[in-house]
């Protein structure tokens, strides 16, 4: 009975989880695979292993939000890795084009090209200064929970995120 | 700017950024997420659950890492178990053994090595230490038998045996009958290493009880050497080299296997057939009477004085030689004649007191003695099981921390490699 309820709670919070959690880690899934459907498949697949391994979970060393992600970067970083061994089997990650993508709300055309100068900016960026900046802006996580993701320390990872969003500043504003 | 400059503050520093990134957010697609909502709903059920490519992989089962670290680790801890169990197992079996040391001798006759538990309780219910290394003490009462040795020869083949042949019979613990095997009628050297096992205190007895030994059988001893301990612990040692008439070896033996106040730790009898070197030595030997014979028949002949001289020389080159043969002969049938018996006694360890059991019923001291042996049995188990699980437990650690780290090295390659 008492493990019924235990198991029960234990959904709970992992389906609160979820729904929190899905669009950021899809979102910071795709910033490193830049290929949409590799990123679905991945976020999939992170939170089918987070639900397998929930009694894994330990409070004390991180938020459930950080764990996830620790999840997803590893089966990120898996499929990057199975894709340069299948090289020749898979096409080029294709680069994510601004017209096929989903966006809330309606666009003018300068609105348009700021946001074309900021795609290029990050794709001007290394990828792992684009995934500092999606860990930091998608996934929101604390300079102590990308640490915690990343296995650096927590002020090593305030520099490298100033300095990625720094270097995304001076790229967004360069002259074109 | 140095680093320590650009640490920023967590948040509010980077509003304008966050707000630039917003506008170019990537959303999941309607359907994919519907999908995944649909999948999460089935808690990842089997059904349709697999979304093809990295998703469709079979998730793997919590604890399975954790099976696959502990498999070799409990694999070798249960190996380890095994192993002891086999080796204490071999030595209970022994004492049925009691006399049997026979249909060996032509199989390996050269390195013969028998283990076997002691089976002498005293006779005259003296007390006894028993050695750590010897565990059982059956109530059966052993008489000394001579004929043990002769038992051995017979079976043991002397065919097998070349003129040089030697053979060594380690008996550690064994019943002090067994004996290295005697070719009938061959000529061999004997001799035996005897180790012998003490408390501390009676490392000065039992050095008596030996040298009792060897004026009971008439021997003699060549070298010895008394260091009596200080502590209780150990530290009690002493060592004889002692020589016996061949005829009294296995007398000799047998008593200082059954002294007082030591037990038997090991015993090692060997022999040496020199039955070749001997005939050769006596082919010599009789050649160089012959040639002195024949001399002498020449010197009787001679008829000048130059002959006579040549002869005279001879003869005593003959002669000279006749006497070494007969020295050597001489030597070798002393170390015939006579067997070299090398004692040491070691004192320390607890020795366990033996019980001699005089009825198969339930007695008190017997349980405790069981007991006993069960725990010294169990401990000693468990400690070699240690000794190699332990090992084996690093390196299965040392491994898969190797390829843990391997792995995120391989990720992080594989990342830094995406630009």
């Amino acid at each position: 009975m008492a493990d019924r309820e235990q198991k029960g709670a234990g959904w709970e919070r992992f389906e609160a989880l979820y729904r929190s959690s899905r669009d950021d880690l899809y979102a910071y899934v795709l910033t490193l695979l830049r290929d949409r459907s590799a990123a679905e498949d991945v976020t999939a697949l992170a939170f089918e292993r987070a639900y397998a391994r929930q009694r894994s979970f330990d409070r004390r060393r991180g938020e459930e939000r950080a764990w996830l992600f620790g999840i997803a970067r590893n089966a990120a970083l898996d499929e990057l890795r199975r894709r340069r061994r299948s090289a020749s089997l898979v096409a080029e990650p294709q680069e994510l084009e601004g017209d096929t993508l989903a966006q809330p709300g309606s666009d003018d055309e300068e609105l348009a090209q700021r946001r074309e100068a900021v795609r290029e900016a990050l794709g001007a960026l290394s990828p792992r200064e684009r995934e500092l900046i999606a860990l930091k802006f998608h996934a929101g996580l604390t300079n102590a929970e990308l640490a915690n993701v990343l296995g650096v320390s927590e002020s090593n990872a305030g520099t490298l995120v100033h300095r990625a969003v720094q270097k995304l500043r001076r790229a967004v504003n360069a002259p074109v | 700017m140095r680093p320590s400059d650009e640490i920023p503050f967590e948040q509010g520093d980077y509003s304008d950024v966050a707000l630039m990134l917003a506008s170019v957010r990537e959303w999941p697609a309607e359907e994919f997420a519907r999908e995944l909502d649909a999948r999460v709903q089935r808690r990842f059920g089997r059904q349709g659950g697999a979304a093809g490519g990295a998703a469709g992989r079979r998730p793997r089962r919590p604890g399975r890492m954790l099976r696959w670290v502990l498999g070799p680790a409990s694999a070798a801890v249960a190996a380890g178990v095994a192993a002891v169990i086999v080796l204490s197992a071999q030595g209970p079996a022994s004492p049925s053994r009691n006399g049997a040391l026979t249909g060996h001798g032509s199989s390996q006759p050269s390195q013969l090595v028998l283990h076997a538990h002691a089976n002498r309780a005293p006779a005259g219910s003296k007390p006894r230490f028993q050695g750590l290394g010897a565990p059982v003490v059956t109530p059966a009462v052993h008489a000394p038998s001579k004929s043990a040795g002769a038992s051995l020869s017979s079976n043991s083949g002397a065919s097998s045996l070349g003129a040089s042949g030697t053979s060594s019979f380690n008996t550690a613990g064994v019943n002090a009958t067994s004996a290295a095997p005697v070719i009938p009628g061959a000529k061999q050297i004997q001799s035996a290493q005897i180790s012998l096992a003490t408390p501390n205190q009676h490392v000065d007895q039992v050095a008596l009880e030996v040298i009792g030994v060897v004026s009971l059988e008439h021997g003699t001893v060549q070298s010895s050497q008394i260091t009596s301990g200080t502590s209780s612990s150990g530290g009690g040692y002493a060592s004889f080299l002692l020589s016996f008439p061949t005829t009294n070896l296995q007398d000799a033996l047998n008593r200082l296997s059954r002294l007082q106040f030591a037990a038997l730790s090991s015993r090692t009898d060997g022999s040496q057939n020199v039955s070749g070197a001997y005939n050769a030595d006596e082919r010599q030997l009789t050649n160089a009477k012959d040639l002195r014979l024949a001399l002498l028949k020449q010197l009787a002949a001679a008829t000048t004085q130059q002959q006579i001289d040549s002869i005279d020389a001879q003869l005593k080159l003959a002669t000279a030689q006749i006497a070494h043969w007969q020295a050597v002969l001489a030597a070798l049938q002393h170390r015939i004649s006579y067997s070299n018996v090398s004692v040491q006694i070691n004192a320390g360890g607890l020795p366990i007191l033996p019980v001699v059991h005089n009825s198969s019923f339930f007695t008190l001291g017997r349980a405790s003695h069981d007991a006993l042996r069960v725990l010294v049995v169990s401990a000693g188990v468990a400690l070699i099981a240690l000794a190699v699980a332990l090992p084996v437990a690093l390196l299965v650690a040392l491994l898969m921390w190797l390829w843990v780290w391997r792995r995120q090295r391989r990720r992080e390659h594989a990342l830094d490699s995406a630009a």
